[in-house]
């Protein structure tokens, strides 16, 4: 009770004298802001990857074509190809299927008198299954019209925008790569980037008919395996990545042209880089509270020296030296509390502007970012404010009221 | 209540040692009113910081309410300062940035008990030292003799036995430096222990006890019938 009294006392000193406070919180907002806006990122990065991942599926081997990792289509390598997705099906235990997928980027398609650069996608019908390829409207094709290389397509929301100015492309003629298809179906926005470009600006259609028709290629850009075993499925990867390797008679040591992916592989490799960052900047964050914290500190020292006839005068009332120090350490750690929330509030403010700018950067309030900030708070407010209240607090009396 | 033996006090300041009191006895009865007189640099001040337990004396013994208060730690001389004793400065010390109110109330914000009428007594005090239609004025918005007032309310609102004044009507004008003295002529009859520094010998008059001090010890004490 009497301490209350005492950390109030701490307080209204504080609320007397606002801009010596707004001085010393400086340093923690900016630090807490950081800090939050670090973790914003972070556990938005996190919670998008997340959602990526259960896209692609714990169940699901991927193979691309091309070495190096997160390889989509770019520099084209033309050696994988269905045989090779037929030998996985039938060599590798504990797999249910192999979907074979052809991405073509930067493809001519046309509208009357419209046209635009898009991502083609070729799958077979059972790839139309996957959370990525969901409708918004009209239906998918089946196994019939992909044997028989039909030209029907689907086309993501995005470019139905900008083909056909947002109108109902349904029945309608698009042409992909001079070769005419009839609109059969709508995508669902996926939001996401796609090896640099928009994934909703993409027009999906029979592997058949693409590599047949429109492309005439006999190469795949990946192969799509579902697994029905997830416990062993590292270890599928690389049966797998063995297997392609003898087929593509690549040596021990040489640099396969694909690349094996699986979720758990994928998340490891994207959460170091997320992780490389917000260590970066979270110790930007606390570089910047602990420069807030000495000038906080330093703002205090010369208040006790201002402060010395009042030191004097409540040690003259019945404060003891203990009392003193209480007093003024309430001050810096109440003060750091407030720079926390005022922090807080100011980060997560600039992460979300941030990701209204940057729509590929998701942020979500991060807890443990604010218990975080709750810690780093009072140590900076305790850790910095002992010595000015220490000094407050051995002032003798006499001396200070002089 | 108060008994002073052989007291001395000595500054130390890199080595150089100035002997400020030199043996002083001194006792104190409950209700008495006692000034202090002598010339500057006599020790006077340091005289009331001792008996105020602001300052250690360096040798000598000290009684209060027969407590040895040489061996009373820091806390334990707060609490004394804080419950038993009154001070009032020469140069008012008020909290700049606080209320006439607040000041009179600051010593209970280190009291052990806070009162549950803590505002009720400050503003009685305040009544009583005058100042009822200024509770809310902050010490600039006062007089000298206004703040004064304010300083002594202040070191009432403990109901303390003890009142010390050091010079408290050194800074005033003649008049508020009358009704100054008066307010604690006032207190004297209401039973507290007073005892004051001053240079004016008419402030001596009003007390039964002067005591004249030179050069770090009593030389002559006056008592009135
Ligand atoms: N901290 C200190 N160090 C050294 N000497 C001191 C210290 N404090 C006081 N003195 C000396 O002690 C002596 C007495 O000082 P004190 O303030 O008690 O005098 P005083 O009687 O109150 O005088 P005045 O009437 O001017 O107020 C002075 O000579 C002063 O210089
Ligand atoms: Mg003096």
């Amino acid at each position: 009770m009497r301490l209350l009294r005492l950390a109030a006392e701490g307080l209204t000193v504080l609320t007397r004298n606002r801009i010596r406070a707004l001085f010393m919180t400086i340093g923690t907002v900016l630090g807490i802001a950081s800090l939050t806006a670090v973790m914003a990122m972070n556990d938005g990065a996190r919670a998008q990857l997340e959602q990526h991942l259960n896209r692609f599926g714990a169940d699901k081997i991927r193979v691309h074509a091309g070495g190096g990792r997160m390889h989509h289509g770019g520099e084209r390598s033309s050696t994988l190809t269905l045989e090779d997705g037929k030998a996985v099906a039938l060599q590798v235990a504990g797999v249910e299927s192999v979907n074979a997928l052809l991405f073509i980027p930067e493809t001519d398609v046309r509208h009357e008198g419209s046209s635009s650069k898009a991502i083609v996608i070729g799958t077979s019908p059972e790839g139309l299954d996957s959370p990525m390829n969901e409708l918004d409207s009209g239906r998918g094709f089946d196994r019939t019209e992909a044997d028989e290389m039909a030209r029907v397509c689907l086309v993501g929301p995005a470019l139905q925008d900008k083909i056909f100015g947002g109108a109902d492309p349904m029945g309608e003629r698009l042409m992909v790569n001079q070769v005419a298809f009839t609109v059969i179906g709508i995508l669902k926005p996926q939001g996401m980037g796609f090896g640099g470009m928009n994934i909703d600006e993409r027009v999906v259609i029979p592997i058949s008919t693409a590599m047949r028709r429109v492309f005439r290629v006999e190469y795949v850009s990946a192969l799509e395996i579902a697994s029905n075993d997830r416990e062993r499925i590292e270890q599928q990867a690389e049966e797998i990545r063995k297997l392609l390797a003898e087929r593509h008679h690549i040596n021990a040591g040489e640099e396969e042209d694909f690349h094996v992916m699986t979720a758990s592989g994928m998340a490891e490799f994207r959460l170091a880089a997320v992780n490389k960052l917000s260590l970066l900047v979270g110790s930007l964050a606390l570089l910047c509270m602990l420069v807030g914290g000495a000038v906080m500190m330093n703002i205090l020292l010369v208040s006790v020296g201002e402060r010395t006839r009042e030191i004097g005068l409540r040690r003259s009332v019945g404060a003891s030296r203990n009392d003193i120090f209480v007093q003024f350490l309430t001050e810096s750690v109440v003060v750091n509390l407030v720079g926390m929330v005022a922090g807080i509030v100011l980060g997560f403010g600039v992460a979300l502007v941030l990701s209204t700018v940057l729509p590929e950067m998701p942020v979500v309030f991060s807890l443990k970012g604010a218990g975080m900030a709750v810690g780093f708070s009072v140590l900076v407010g305790l850790g910095f404010g002992t010595l000015p209240a220490r000094r407050a607090a051995r002032l003798s009396p006499v001396e200070a009221l002089r | 209540m108060i008994r002073l033996k052989r007291i001395e006090k000595t500054f130390r300041n890199g080595g150089v040692d100035t002997p400020v009191l030199k043996g002083i006895d001194f006792s104190l009865d409950e209700g008495e009113f006692v000034a202090l007189m002598g010339t500057s640099g006599t020790g006077k001040s340091t005289l009331m910081n001792i008996l105020g337990c602001l300052d250690r004396a360096t040798a000598g013994q000290y009684e209060f309410d027969g407590r040895d208060v040489v061996a009373l730690d820091d806390v334990e001389l707060s609490r004394l300062r804080n419950e038993k004793i009154g001070f009032v400065f020469q140069q008012f010390h008020l909290l700049p940035r606080s209320s006439a109110l607040t000041n009179v109330m600051l010593p209970l914000v280190y009291a052990s008990q806070y009162p549950a009428d803590a505002r009720e007594r400050a503003e009685q005090l305040l009544a009583m030292v005058g100042l009822k239609d200024r509770m809310g004025y902050l010490p600039g918005q006062l007089s000298g003799g206004q703040q004064q007032r304010v300083a002594i309310a202040r070191a009432l609102i403990n109901r303390p036995r003890l009142i010390l004044a050091d010079e408290p009507t050194g800074n005033l004008d003649r008049q508020s430096a009358l009704d100054i003295l008066d307010l604690f002529s006032d207190l004297h009859r209401q039973g507290h222990a007073v005892v004051i520094v001053t240079h004016d010998q008419e402030v001596a008059a009003r007390a039964r006890r002067v005591l004249h001090m030179v050069d770090g010890r009593f030389e002559r004490e006056e008592v009135r019938p």
